[in-house]
């Protein structure tokens, strides 16, 4: 009996989660047709979700808090950036740099984030998305400075699908980008590694004790997670062919945090939702009053946080089990 | 088993170790051999847990070596330890709440083949597999918690009190897997244990710790024709444990 609820409880598990990657899927290709004058916001969107997709490996699955992400996204979209603007157009090939780009700055700074915790943890991540920051601004002839890196002008995809004024090819870009992405990261999390993130995250002495050398797990998932962030910057410099300085400001950290809480942590599915919802109530919000959006935004993380901590993906067990017990 | 005749897998010498500044073990010395089955007991606040710690590596070693298979290993890491065969099953258990059983047995090892000798042992936990942590019993989570530690397969598995709290038909289960786990000659067994009854019917060699020292170190046959050992060093009889 125990074993055929648990099997299926497992199962149950299972078919939930191909539901929702066919749901997802669906909805992004469904988004192209519905939308067809937003599709600049809805790649901005699925570039987003990557970024949190990384934020949520290193937060969600390992435990590390860091308020210092763009770090990662930027160098990524710079490092995208100079390739196309100096060396390559090839969209696939500057993916391939940026993801190297932001795995090599997450390795490095890695080394030392990982060995801290807590509020200095939170405090040397802020500052080495501020020193990268610093460096790229002071470096205005390479860089562009405070105005930003220019003359990025994008090869067609595969030398077939040229980027387009009306963003089609961005888009389907982004979006595939995306699956590959979350898809790896499905495969990661339930591998031995990322479970020893999450071992990591509930006790760190334990996963000593059984065989784990903790700080270069940390460091590695860091580094995984450096590269995706680099994967999502680089996407933005191709698709929107500029580079700006708030690609590695606080801001941009703050705002992937506040999406990977309000969609849930730890479990990829609430990067997807955290960012649709921010991203669509700052659009929706910031339009109608540009002055006062950000309230909007405040009050729905305060009722996440409030009511349901899990995020929004906790939403429908919170509400199962107040049914049950309404019943 | 004589220690004397036998080569020693672990060998402590002259350790002195604690938390900080505070020592708790002073002078320990003593080796275990392959297939051997140490129980160590004592009072309460002895150091018996402080003991298991400082060969894992999680306490402050203030002086003295401790060797495995020849090897010092006690300026290592924990997980330096543990790859090279020191396996610690916890009084806390220390399961991962949030992952399964399966992937708790996972989370620390590549040889994920290993799993079907886990499940072998631990038939329970084959059944529940997919259960979360947080969804086992006691006696489970400790089957658990021993099963993960054999997944890095130890030379030398230290048990913490693995009988605390469990129910009597539960301990009789779990007894039985160290008597097979001792009986295959290729683990060294160190329990750790309240218990003097369940100490004497397991081990081949007992020491007893009191204020952090080694009051006694013997064999087991020994203690059980001088009941006054227990008396004068822990207190009770062992019919009264």
């Amino acid at each position: 009996m125990t074993k055929s609820i648990s099997t299926s409880r497992v199962g149950n598990n299972a078919a939930m989660g191909l539901a929702l990657d066919v749901l997802l899927i669906s909805a992004g290709i469904a988004a192209y047709f519905l939308f067809p004058d937003n599709l600049g916001f809805l790649t901005r969107v699925l570039i987003m979700i990557i970024m949190v997709l990384s934020l949520d490996l290193v937060l969600g699955y390992a435990g590390i808090a860091t308020l210092g992400h763009a770090a990662l996204f930027g160098t990524g979209a710079y490092a995208a950036g100079l390739f196309a603007v100096y060396i390559s157009g090839d969209p696939l090939l500057g993916l391939g740099v940026g993801a190297a780009a932001g795995g090599v700055i997450a390795f490095f700074s890695g080394l030392i984030l990982m060995r801290a915790h807590g509020l200095t943890l939170l405090m040397l991540s802020i500052a080495v998305a501020q020193v990268l920051q610093e460096i790229v601004n002071k470096e205005r002839p390479v860089t562009g400075g405070s105005d930003g890196l220019q003359g990025i002008d994008m090869d067609p995809v595969l030398g077939i699908f040229a980027f387009d004024f009306f963003g089609r090819t961005g888009y389907w870009y982004a979006l595939i980008v995306l699956f590959v992405v979350f898809f790896f990261l499905k495969i990661v999390v339930a591998s031995p590694f990322g479970l020893a993130a999450r071992g990591i995250q509930e006790s760190a002495p334990r996963m000593r004790a059984i065989g784990t050398p903790v700080y270069w797990r940390l460091v590695g998932i860091y580094t995984l997670a450096g590269a995706v962030a680099g994967i999502a910057g680089a996407l933005s410099a191709q698709v929107t062919e500029l580079v700006s300085l708030d690609a590695l400001g606080f801001t941009l950290s703050a705002e992937a945090l506040i999406m990977l809480i309000l969609g849930g942590l730890g479990r990829l599915y609430g990067a997807f939702f955290g960012t649709i919802i921010f991203m669509t109530v700052h659009h929706t919000a910031a339009s109608i009053d540009p002055f006062n959006w950000l309230f909007v935004i405040g009050a729905l993380v305060l009722l996440v946080v409030y009511f349901v901590p899990e995020g929004l993906l906790g939403l429908p067990e919170k509400l199962r089990k107040h049914l049950r017990w309404g019943g | 088993m004589d220690a004397n005749v036998v080569a020693p897998v672990l060998e402590l010498n002259h350790v002195i170790a604690g938390y900080g500044d505070t020592q708790v073990l002073n002078d320990v010395s003593f080796g275990l051999a392959r297939g051997e089955r140490l129980a160590v007991i004592g009072r309460n606040g002895v150091g018996k847990t402080t003991l298991l710690s400082t060969l894992m590596g999680l306490t402050d070693l203030h002086s003295g070596e401790i060797a495995l298979d020849g090897k010092h290993i006690q300026d290592l890491p924990s997980h330096e330890r543990a790859l090279r065969g020191l396996g610690l099953v916890p009084q806390t258990r220390d399961i991962f709440p949030s992952l399964t059983v399966t992937e708790n047995l996972v989370s620390g090892t590549k040889e994920v083949a290993s799993i079907e000798s886990a499940f072998e042992l631990f038939p329970r936990l084959k059944e529940r597999r997919n259960n979360s942590g947080v969804h086992l019993s006691g006696g489970e989570q400790q089957m658990l918690s021993i099963a993960r530690t054999l997944m890095g397969k130890p030379d030398i598995l230290m048990l913490d009190e693995p009988f605390e709290g469990l129910a009597p038909v539960i301990c009789d289960m779990l007894m039985e897997v160290f008597e097979k786990l001792a009986a295959d000659g290729n683990h060294a067994i160190i329990l750790v244990e309240q218990h003097a009854e369940l100490a004497l019917e397991f081990s081949d060699r007992m020491l007893i710790l009191d204020n952090g020292e080694i009051v006694f170190h013997g064999t087991t046959a020994k203690v059980r024709s001088n009941p006054e050992i227990l008396e004068r060093h822990v207190g009770l009889g062992h019919s009264d444990a």
